[in-house]
């Protein structure tokens, strides 16, 4: 088990969002509001850290033939779980995040993991390795809600902070407003992704460099 | 049987891996729905009970509040949940509104909303009670600068897009469509009532 290898595959080498390209339709969708973000991310953080963990566990009675359809039973059952708590327990989030919550069970990021790491490795590397991918996840999450709530509606921690209605840096109508329509969030996503990719190079060549001299 | 169960590619083995991991995710998903039932539906029913009191003016007698009694609604509009008259008495002051529970289809699924009319057919409030709008553009619909252009209105609303003065909700043209219609149905429920006496 490798901690810090895990930790910093699932924030920056291999983000489920910005390198592995998972989870894209709840990451245009829904970051409008840093609630929506956090509430949508640590969902599926939950979800995904259970899921591995009982995946895992049931690697080797799993025939491989039906692993697919077993997972998804898993996975749909967590998600209900979430979305059942959510509803009794958070009733502000269930009604903003709306029909998202439900739509976990087709965010590839969970069935992705399952397949590609939980299936292989023990229960408790699953286990570090959805928490690490949901907090890779919340993290592009939170950052998307950040940039687009700010630049399409001038307020930060809508949802959250000043009675929900967030803390206003300028006023609402100098907002853009296609910031917050889904051409906002290709558009964010699109540049983050730029990024990450550029600083990924910057550090790789700059390492071959070392071990050329 | 145990010969075919070691084989995990046999069907046996397969149906009832299956089958045990189904059984266990219902067992759990059962336990799960009888423990938040409850607490779900008061939710559900304090919310209809907060928009329902929310669309009216403050009631006279502060103590009990208003007393709903359920209407027959005999219009053929599917929108039309339920109809409600709302009465407030405090000694010799006597008021009484309409409440009427609509859900027309928003972009999203159903949009669960209380309008309430006072006897002269004006609007006197529209509450969002629940609905599953995109977040940030339709489920803006429940802002009380969107909702508070119906107030005061009668007769037929539109949004400014089909020639009416209600402006739309930027991005959200279908929901703020499907908010009109149900305020527009509440509106012809109350009619069809009145007429009836």
């Amino acid at each position: 088990m490798n901690v810090k290898k895990q930790f910093k595959e699932g924030l920056i080498t291999q983000n489920p969002v910005l390198v592995q390209l998972l989870g894209m339709c709840s990451t245009m969708a829904i970051t409008t509001t840093l609630f929506n973000g956090l509430g949508m991310g640590l969902s599926v953080l939950i979800i995904l850290t259970c899921c591995n963990i009982v995946i895992a566990l049931l690697r080797k009675v799993i025939p491989s033939k039906i692993r697919i359809a077993a997972y998804v039973v898993v996975i749909a059952g967590f998600v209900t779980i979430v979305d059942l708590i959510i509803q009794a327990f958070v009733p502000a989030l269930s009604s903003s995040l709306g029909v998202f919550i439900p739509l976990i069970v087709v965010n590839c990021i969970i069935l992705g993991r399952a397949e590609a790491f939980a299936s292989k490795n023990s229960v408790g590397a699953s286990a570090l390795d959805g928490i690490f991918q949901g907090l890779g996840y919340t993290v592009v999450l939170v950052i998307m809600c950040v940039i687009r709530e700010f630049l399409g509606k001038g307020t930060f921690g809508g949802g959250i902070l000043n009675g929900g209605a967030g803390i206003q840096i300028f006023p609402e109508e100098y907002g853009a407003l296609l910031m917050i329509l889904p051409f906002g969030g290709f558009l964010t996503l699109g540049c983050l992704i730029a990024f990450v990719q550029w600083a990924l190079r910057r550090a790789e060549n700059k390492k071959k460099e070392e071990v050329e001299k | 049987m145990t010969e075919a169960y070691k084989n995990p590619n046999s069907m046996p083995r397969l149906v009832l891996t299956l089958f045990a991991i189904t059984a266990v995710t219902s067992l759990l998903l059962g336990l799960v729905n009888y423990i938040t039932k409850d607490i779900i539906r008061k939710q559900q029913e304090e919310k209809e009970a907060a928009a329902m009191a929310f669309v009216l003016p403050p009631a006279i007698n502060e103590e009990t509040g208003y007393s709903f009694t359920e209407l027959e609604y005999t219009g053929s509009d599917a929108i039309v949940e339920k109809v409600f008259k709302a009465e407030d008495l405090l000694s010799s002051q006597y008021a009484s509104y309409y409440v009427v529970l609509v859900s027309p289809s928003g972009f999203g699924g159903e949009i669960n909303m209380a309008v309430g009319i006072d006897r002269n057919k004006t609007v006197i409030g529209v509450s969002i009670i629940s609905m599953s709008e995109t977040s940030g553009l339709g489920s803006n619909a429940s802002s009380p600068g969107f909702l508070n252009q119906y107030v005061g209105g009668s007769g037929e609303f539109a949004v400014s897009k089909d020639g009416g003065e209600i402006d739309a909700l930027t991005g959200a043209t279908v929901t703020s469509r499907a908010v009109t219609a149900g305020v527009n149905s509440a509106l012809k429920a109350v009619s069809i009532l009145d007429k009836e006496g």
